[in-house]
């Protein structure tokens, strides 16, 4: 099987924050997500489910129809489908360190010569600033892959003080075809799964 | 990634002081906060776009599915151009105040070489003739994702006549030319995948307010 893990931290420069005066009164005492929204061409309108913990600190994303071509048979347009989470997310007062994991499975049928990439961009809504991962498999291969990408939640979850954001996970595949032009390679995703685990520092910043 | 920030300030040729405004002494009380009333446009038909929302609402994400304009062989003659238009009501405190808003845009472009594409944003209010445009271009050989950002003083784009109120209107739109790439074989195309808009209210040392009712 296909495997990259890229624990490497998400690289936004975020300050961390403190609790927000807007946080939700029934939060519960750890970290939760909520998905808001998924959308995106490779996850038209139902064509994703949405599974959550019962705890809200995890959930799976189900895809049915999300698939990027290239060579033989696809469309000129086939080659890239991405599909976009919006997040919300929670924190408890007090609260502020903590883990937040994606793990992103799919199928790859990569003639020789041929590439997949599974790219996961990160950002808060209505700030540009954008960290992003990126995956690649190479034909020839034709087999389950995942990937996973990790970030700790003071880096990742940044929200100017008292201010609440989404977090956006776009994710994306790509097929380039390179020199397998004739036949036909594909790659898909089954599943985007994401969590989030509480962890309490010795200190942290507040507003 | 391709990474085009345009911080440039919407140059909103008339900033109307409303008539016997006059700077304040203290800051106003509350904040300026924007609801998606309608999203549509040949790029973002019913069913293709999803919308959320922050909860304190100043900020939004709305996502596509099928806002893509291409040129190739396998494009239609019209499919060169999309467009997908945000109504927007954006709700100022009593006193008014000022800050800044941004909209950020996200996609992905594939331009065979020869071939351009564009992102366009045009701003303008409800029932007023003025618009504004912001503008990011994009040239072949390309095969990568995109953002653009525009930032406005929010004192420039949030106008009503006092007392009036006049939703906001954002129509973005994507274009692609084939330029001197062969469109009978090679195709080109520009996605986007994401618009995201927020307001962040500051506190400006002298804002305006509206004459009291006679």
């Amino acid at each position: 099987m296909l495997k990259t893990v890229a624990a490497t931290a998400l690289a936004l420069s975020a300050v961390l924050s403190a609790p927000t005066a807007n946080a939700v009164p029934d939060v519960p005492d750890f970290v939760t997500i909520d998905v808001v929204t998924v959308n995106g061409s490779g996850c038209p309108a139902g064509t994703a489910a949405v599974a959550a913990a019962d705890d809200r600190t995890a959930f799976t994303v189900t895809y049915s129809q999300y698939l990027a071509q290239a060579g033989q048979g696809s469309g000129p347009t086939d080659f890239r489908k991405n599909c976009q989470l919006n997040i919300r997310v929670s924190y408890p007062q007090g609260f502020t360190f903590g883990i937040a994991q994606a793990d992103y499975r799919g199928f790859a049928s990569l003639q020789q010569g041929a590439t997949g990439t599974e790219k996961g961009s990160y950002y808060f809504q209505g700030m540009s600033q954008t960290a992003s991962r990126t995956h690649n498999f190479y034909g020839p291969a034709t087999d389950n892959w995942q990937a996973t990408d990790r970030a700790t939640v003071s880096e990742i979850i940044y929200a100017p003080c008292g201010e609440v954001r989404h977090l956006n996970i776009n994710t994306e595949l790509r097929v380039n075809a390179g020199s397998s032009s004739k036949a036909t390679s594909f790659m898909t995703m089954d599943s985007t799964d994401s969590s989030v685990s509480t962890k309490y520092q010795f200190s942290w910043k507040r507003c | 990634m391709l990474n085009t920030l345009a911080a440039a300030a919407l140059a909103m040729s008339t900033i109307i002081i409303p008539p016997g405004g006059a700077p304040g002494t203290t800051p106003p009380p509350d904040i300026i906060t924007i609801d998606v009333v309608t999203i549509n446009g040949s790029g973002c038909k019913a069913g293709t776009a999803a919308v959320a929302v922050s909860p304190d609402n100043k900020a939004f994400t709305v996502t596509y599915s099928e806002f893509m304009a291409q040129v190739g062989p396998e494009a239609k003659p019209t499919d060169f151009r999309k467009n997908c238009q945000l109504n927007l009501r954006v709700n100022v405190p009593s006193g008014f105040t000022y800050g800044i808003a941004s909209t950020d845009y996200r996609g992905f472009a594939h331009l065979e070489r020869g071939a351009t594409a564009l992102e366009k944003a045009n701003y303008y209010f409800q029932g007023m003739s003025q618009t504004e445009y912001r503008q990011h271009n994009y040239a072949g050989p390309l095969s990568d994702d995109w953002q653009a950002t525009d930032t406005t003083d929010v004192a420039s784009i949030v106008y009503h006549p006092c007392g009036e109120k006049r939703n906001f209107n954002i129509n973005t739109e994507l274009r692609v030319a084939a330029g001197t790439s062969d469109p009978k074989k090679v195709t080109s195309f520009i996605a986007m995948d994401s618009t995201d808009g927020s307001i962040e209210t500051t506190y400006h040392f002298a804002w305006k307010t509206c004459p009291p009712k006679p």
